[in-house]
């Protein structure tokens, strides 16, 4: 097996707003994480942990505080004007109500062949020829073309907004909850659509979604945020298997399968995440978490690899070593 | 208990439900199943007389403990809503006042039910949540909807549809703007409301884990009909339903499918 090649690389990502009474809320704190070319990284964890902002970084909708965000080694956050803007052909994204993020004027043969006559790639000419192949691309008819976002379904217009993301043929495709808003089914056809497209292009992909289940079936690798920070990073195939931090064993025991007991009672870690303006020193999730210890409250668990792929910031599993 | 027969529901033209039946005893949990636009939340509502925009039960009949509640009066429809009969809806924050505190709408509702000063009721209020468990009530009688997360928003719902001990939940996809884990919790708290008032639910969800893990019997329908019924097991285990299996295969599980 060859090197897995890193495209994008965030190192020690930071990012704070204020906060109407002068505090700041910490949204990202010291994130670094990878994608790998033709490879698919999953971010879960629940609202509010940040998950959307970091991956509004790489696509440069947003500038990080401090910290860099690497594409084929240039660093994307202080680039400006034409450079920038050629870099955003590379990096596309797919957003989680698809029925927001288009104009509902513009017709779909125009929604899809927009980011093409942006670039100057086609001629207005050609546009009914390319959205057709687009739409063939996504699976959907030609005469699709014609339509508005609103006389469409969810998962037609979600397939749709995969086409303007990929008619630029990026190398980078960050969905941001992008199957979020669809039925079981829907989802699973969008699902196996941009895996489908992955193979054949060779497309990387960042997945953030809240659903761990969801993410562990489509990530080759998983990270797990929590307040801002990530605590574990581990194959999306031994996930369940291999999950070492509580808050990622949290999360996975609360997924309720089809094959959940229903006699035994769901096991809930307590309350609710404390508000990211006011994190608790130490370990961030040391407030909800069943098996703290003196030393979480007094310090920051950093990451701790376990293998080239697996690393975890707990206190219990460097004590274990 | 609750007996719908052969019921259609349509709005104007467009018919969203089509005959209908459903049969539940006290202190049951069934689970209405679907994709969007499969008539799940018309039943409900039809149930409650709360279509919205012109919608109206067609045919058939729904008798409520002996009652034939597409013949009520108005006024009657008072004292059965909210103390024989509530309903949760699938975001709590988004039926609360946005620009009242918790306290005075909860107050508020209390005191159209039964004659109490607005100190008792909000005696009152402070008391079902705390009976709801859920933390420090007096705060959370004095926040607005916003100031709360949307579990909390959630489970403040749950505390006023429960303060009459309604023989009869409706639940509208109760879980389904949540995360993972507040989604455990509020599923959780169903159980035990069965469990601790004997209430029967009649769960609307997408969310064929939930309805999974609660259930004793799940209907899925589709285009407005009954496409199966069955008690849980059979339409879990054994169902020989060509769109049934279709769903359960879709449902992400932990250690399900995996695509790459």
């Amino acid at each position: 097996m060859s090197e897995p090649e890193v495209i994008m690389e965030a190192l020690h990502v930071c990012k704070s707003y204020p906060a109407s009474d002068g505090r700041w809320l910490r949204a990202n704190e010291d994130v670094s994480l990878q994608l790998v070319k033709g490879k698919t990284l999953g971010l879960v964890g629940e609202s509010g942990c940040g998950k959307s902002t970091f991956m509004r970084f790489l696509v440069a909708l947003d500038q990080p505080d401090s910290g860099k965000i690497l594409y084929r080694g240039q660093d994307i956050t202080a680039l400006r004007g034409e450079t920038l803007r050629q870099t955003r052909r590379h990096i596309q994204m797919v957003f989680q109500d698809p029925g927001a993020s288009f104009n509902p004027k513009m017709k779909v043969r125009d929604i899809v062949c927009e980011p093409l006559l942006n670039f100057g790639l086609i001629t207005p000419k050609e546009k009914a020829a390319v959205c057709r192949s687009l739409l063939e691309m996504v699976e959907l008819p030609g005469d699709f073309a014609d339509r508005y976002p609103h006389s469409m379904s969810g998962g037609q217009r979600q397939r749709v907004a995969i086409a303007r993301a990929l008619a630029l043929q990026p190398e980078i495709l960050i969905l941001d909850e992008a199957t979020a808003a669809l039925d079981v089914s829907v989802q699973k056809n969008i699902i196996e659509l941009i895996v489908k497209l992955q193979r054949e292009r060779g497309l990387t992909i960042g997945f953030i979604c809240h659903d761990i289940a969801l993410v562990q079936s489509v990530a080759h690798q998983v990270a797990v945020m929590y307040l801002g920070r990530v605590v574990e990073v581990l194959p999306g195939e031994n996930l369940r298997s291999e999950a070492r931090h509580p808050y990622t064993r949290a999360l996975i025991d609360a997924v309720l399968d089809l094959d959940t007991d229903p006699r035994k009672p769901v096991t809930v870690i307590d309350s609710e995440p404390p508000s990211p303006l006011d994190i608790p020193a130490g370990c961030p999730f040391r407030d909800r978490c069943g098996q703290c210890f003196e030393k979480c409250a007094r310090e920051k668990p950093e990451m701790r690899w376990l293998s080239k792929e697996h690393g975890v910031a707990c206190h219990l599993v460097s004590e274990e070593g | 208990m609750l007996e719908l027969d052969h019921v259609s529901i349509a709005y104007g033209e467009t018919q969203a439900v089509e005959n209908f039946s459903l049969h539940m005893e006290p202190g049951e949990i069934v689970s209405l199943v679907g994709e969007s636009g499969s008539g799940k939340t018309s039943v409900i509502r039809g149930i409650l007389g709360l279509l919205p925009g012109g919608g109206a039960v067609t045919q058939g009949e729904i008798v409520f403990d002996g009652k034939d509640l597409l013949d009520i009066p108005p006024e009657q429809w008072r004292a059965i809503r909210g103390r024989e009969i509530s309903m949760i809806f699938q975001g709590s924050g988004a039926m609360m006042n946005p620009t009242r505190k918790i306290g005075t709408v909860f107050a508020e509702y209390l005191r159209t039910h039964e004659k109490l000063t607005k100190k008792e009721a909000w005696e009152k209020g402070t008391q079902m949540l705390a009976r709801m468990r859920l933390p420090s009530p007096e705060n959370i009688m004095r926040s607005y909807p916003f100031q709360l997360s949307g579990g909390m928003q959630q489970r403040v719902g749950i505390a006023m549809a429960m303060s009459y001990e309604p023989k009869l939940l409706l639940a509208d996809e109760p879980t389904s703007a949540l995360d993972v884990t507040t989604q455990a919790q509020i599923v959780g708290e169903m159980a035990r409301l069965r469990r601790d008032y004997g209430t029967a639910i009649l769960l609307v969800t997408h969310n064929l884990g939930v309805a999974a893990y609660l259930s004793d019997r799940i209907l899925v329908m589709r285009q407005g009909r009954i496409e199966e019924a069955g008690d849980r097991d059979s339409i879990l285990k054994s169902s020989t339903n060509a769109y049934t299996r279709s769903l359960l295969e879709s449902v992400p599980t932990m250690g399900g499918v995996r695509y790459v």
